[in-house]
């Protein structure tokens, strides 16, 4: 069995800016990669692969971010595909009847596409949205408290993280 | 190393470097042959704030990971536009950190 030594406890300023900046990140990636549910967590796992090496804490930090991310992509995921198959299904739909020549393609599909939406899928679709904008939100004030040097810890998901955050000091020119 | 000469490096070149890790410095220079001192005096460090200028501005070329010396990352970034803008996106967060590690890594070798 390999020793360690455990991290020492004080955290710097700039610590502090990398673990939020984890969350920052997470929610320009969000905005950068709608409608695709994915790009974020991506974007959040690598962030934390390059700080793999960084503190204990701000590595904590980069797996919550990753983990908080990650919660909603199979919400997300379902509510894309479930679009989808409405999009084509109604695309083909429309390919296969006899167009009248007085309907345009837009104001077809449109008037089609929102016939065809079961109550199920705007509910599910509600929720969704409004889960993402909690998320959102709940990312951007957990960005804001840890710059200021509060741990903040997300329920259920602070407990995984624990558990998955190693608390080797890898940084070799830190004492 | 004479301990004057170590402060004023440290006070002129902090910017540098993380600041955990300004404690290992200062003691390896403390140790370190006054012959050396010329040499680190040498050495080219990159300033970060104009490596996340150069990121913002010409990230997705790859441009910031060619200054600070990751040319096979360079090339990847340049080749992938930037991993199709995620990776520069990533970067914009990441690169003063990893261009204070990389001033690290080159003040290492003589510290060594």
């Amino acid at each position: 069995m390999s020793e360690y030594k455990t991290q020492n406890t004080h955290i710097y300023v700039t610590e502090l800016e990398q673990a939020s900046n984890s969350y920052l990140m997470a929610v320009v990636s969000v905005i950068a990669g709608l409608p695709l549910p994915i790009i974020n967590v991506i974007a959040s796992f690598f962030f934390y692969l390059a700080h793999r090496n960084a503190s204990y804490f701000v590595r904590w930090h980069c797996i919550q971010s990753v983990l908080s991310q990650a919660v909603m992509i199979p919400f997300n995921s379902i509510a894309f595909a479930w679009t989808l198959k409405i999009m084509f299904n109604n695309s083909q739909d429309f390919l296969e009847q006899d167009t009248p020549n007085h309907y345009t393609f837009s104001g077809m599909f449109a008037s089609e596409f929102f016939d065809s939406l079961s109550l199920y899928y705007v509910l599910y679709i509600s929720i969704i949205i409004l889960l993402n904008i909690v998320e959102f939100f709940a990312v951007i004030t957990t960005a804001a408290q840890v710059r200021k040097g509060k741990n903040v810890r997300w329920f259920l998901i602070a407990n995984i993280t624990d558990a998955l955050t190693s608390k080797q000091n890898r940084d070799k020119f830190r004492i | 190393m004479d301990s004057q000469k170590v402060d004023l490096y440290l006070m002129t070149n902090a910017k540098f470097f993380q600041p955990q890790h300004l404690n290992y410095i200062r003691e390896r220079l403390l140790l370190l042959d006054e012959s050396k001192w010329f040499m680190i005096q040498g050495i080219d460090l990159k300033d970060p704030t104009t490596i996340l200028i150069v990121s913002i501005v010409a990230g997705s070329l790859g441009i910031d990971r060619f200054m600070i010396g990751d040319t096979g990352l360079g090339v990847a970034k340049l080749l992938t536009c930037g991993g199709l803008g995620i990776w520069a996106l990533i970067d914009w967060f990441l690169i003063m950190d990893l261009t204070r590690q990389k001033n690290m890594e080159k003040l290492q070798q003589f510290l060594q």
